[in-house]
């Protein structure tokens, strides 16, 4: 499995992590070696099987004929203490006015 | 304080001697915070000692077992992995990222562990974000192993490992994901327990690999991680992954023994890349089980387990690289102040505050999810992760247990395999199936090579945690490994 160093480029961006040359070429290399021992994945015959949905199988998300029973899953609908405007921009790196800054999404 | 506290006791000892007031929970705080100060300059086992906080909660705890309280861990010390979040107490989760960042808020486990008496009197140093295997990824400097002090301790709980193994805590909290509690507890001497996925809350815990993230204890015998466990255990309303299936008494085994159990034994994973000495350690323990009434199974065969490595590497950085997206430098977290929009901003502090595995772990789960692959790798593994668990379920019926090693080697040397990834991940070849098919497993000591410790692994049925530490208390009873320390460090 080759990757090339303009396939990380663009990951990279998609991942919004910027990276320096050096980290772009080491991990061109190392990309390639791992996604090649993905392939042995190949070797496991998947064709009758579903994907895993859950990790110990068990129903928790709600499905439409499953309603009745799903109840004894979900909590209580009341109003409860939600946290304060100060807690939430207590760690903001930016805030103005109670409000967390940014700098502009257009240029 | 009419005796000093010794810390080589066990829980269930210091309890008993609150109770015969040989001395409080106040006076066994101040050895231990002493203690683990002084160590810390050469084992780094934690990121944040605490100091007031902690005092006051042994001080609240004396008075509740002079009030006569009852509660089996009143006042007991315990060390947390930095990566579940403390009210007002820095959480770094082992990254630059979270340098300086305090939750508004505890944890559901850590606000467990008050409620019961605990005095939490610290955080340990983990791999950043919970990835590696040796604990050298944190941000904070690498732990050092108290057995020998030029190795790692394991990972990525090494320092919770490290704090019960060195004698500062008698018990300590870690999570796992792929071997994260089980790989260091083998590495450092210790009992470690993965817990079924869904039998402890994840609330409040930094995420990592959400389907396959989970909580859970370190400590030195069955009984006090029967009685941490019980502390920590059950369903949590603000963690919707978290089972309403109901907590047992762990404790219910305790006088089964080995008679008639039936021990399952994975040959075709034992067959290369394991140490000799570890297989001898492992085969002596096999033996002690089967001539105390155990019946052995060679035979039972789940022949997709050498897919796990791939599904892991796949299934956990995947869910890492869209559980990271929240370190935008726009909330919380670390924030270069310069850029020219917002996106620039946000592409410079993550390259700047993330480490090499974080930054590895994302370009992987990123790349495996972008189009036009996920069906070839991300959709591949959680079907291949099907078989596996289909696999288990299969063996699971014949036997109560799965017996591996923990690990295929003891601890390795510090900066020996970091520039190696496949090398890395290798280490984690008998733990992570336990994760991906989300089955409780436990690490118990079981020998040493060249005065290492080596671990001894119990996979048990979904929800069996009781069987699995009735089995490593059946097994304490009979041999010593759990008792021997390291030199005093």
């Amino acid at each position: 499995m080759k990757i090339s160093k303009e396939d990380v480029i663009h990951v990279a961006q998609l991942a919004r992590v910027q990276l320096s040359d050096s980290e772009a070429t080491k991990l061109q290399q190392d990309l390639s070696l791992i996604f090649g021992h993905f392939e042995s994945l190949n070797e496991v015959d998947t064709s009758h099987v579903n994907p895993t949905l859950h990790a110990s199988g068990e129903q928790i998300v709600l499905t439409s004929g499953d309603l009745e029973k799903s109840h004894q899953n979900l909590r209580q609908d009341k109003i409860r203490r939600s946290l304060s405007p100060s807690q939430v921009l207590l760690n903001a790196p930016r805030t103005e006015n109670g409000f967390i800054r940014i700098k502009g999404v257009l240029d | 304080m009419t005796v000093t506290p010794d810390l080589g006791e066990l829980a269930a000892q210091h309890a008993a001697n609150f109770r015969s007031n040989i001395y409080t929970p106040t006076d066994l705080f101040k050895i231990v915070n002493a203690k683990i100060t002084t160590q810390n300059e050469h084992l780094n086992a934690f990121i944040s000692i605490a100091n007031e906080d902690a005092l006051e909660a042994a001080e609240a705890a004396t008075q509740r077992i002079k009030s006569g309280e009852t509660g089996a861990l009143i006042g007991i010390p315990i060390a947390v992995k930095d990566l579940l979040n403390t009210a007002g107490q820095r959480t770094t989760a082992g990254s630059k990222m979270l340098e300086h960042y305090i939750p508004v808020q505890d944890s559901t486990v850590v606000q467990k562990l008050k409620d019961a008496g605990l005095v939490i009197v610290g955080k340990t140093n983990l791999d950043e974000f919970a990835m590696g295997s040796s604990n050298e990824y944190s941000a904070y400097g690498p732990v050092h192993n108290p057995w020998d002090l030029s190795r790692v301790p394991g990972g990525s709980s090494g320092g919770s490992a490290v704090a019960v193994a060195a004698r500062g805590v008698p018990l300590s909290i870690g999570t796992d994901t792929g071997g994260s509690i089980r790989q260091p507890a083998a590495l450092c001497g210790v009992m470690g327990l993965k817990p079924t996925y869904g039998r402890v809350s994840r609330f409040g815990v930094v995420a990592f690999a959400s389907s396959l993230d989970q909580v859970g204890p370190f400590s030195r015998d069955a009984n006090d991680m029967a009685d941490l466990l019980q502390v920590i255990a059950g369903h949590d309303e603000k963690d919707s992954t978290s089972s309403l299936e109901p907590v047992p008494n762990f404790k219910s085994a305790f006088n089964r023994g080995f008679d008639g159990v039936k021990i399952g034994i994975p040959s075709e994973l034992l067959q290369e890349g394991v140490d000799d000495d570890v297989l001898e350690s492992f085969e002596r323990a096999i033996h002690e089980f089967e001539t105390r009434g155990a019946i052995i199974n060679r035979d039972i065969s789940i022949p997709s387990i050498k897919a796990a490595l791939p599904v892991y590497y796949l299934i956990a950085p995947s869910e890492a690289s869209a559980n990271l997206a929240r370190y935008d430098g726009v909330k919380y977290g670390f924030s270069v102040l310069d850029g020219k929009n917002a996106e620039e901003v946000m592409s410079a502090s993550r390259g700047m505050a993330f480490g090499p595995e974080v930054k590895r772990r994302i370009m992987i789960g990123t790349y495996a999810l972008s189009a036009g692959y996920y069906d070839a790798y991300y959709l591949k593994a959680q079907k291949v992760r099907t078989v596996i668990q289909q696999e288990f379920a299969t063996a699971l019926n014949e036997v109560d247990t799965i017996l591996t090693p923990t690990t295929p080697t003891t601890a390795f040397e510090i900066d020996s395999k970091i520039n190696n990834p496949i090398e890395m991940y290798l280490n984690d070849l008998f733990t992570l199936p336990a994760n991906i098919v989300g089955l409780p497993a436990l690490s118990t000591p079981c020998g040493f090579s060249d005065g290492l410790p080596i671990g001894l692994q119990m996979v048990g049925k979904a929800f069996g945690e009781a069987d699995l530490i009735g089995y490593a208390h059946a097994y304490q009873s009979i041999t010593d490994w759990h008792k021997s320390e390291p030199v005093d460090r």
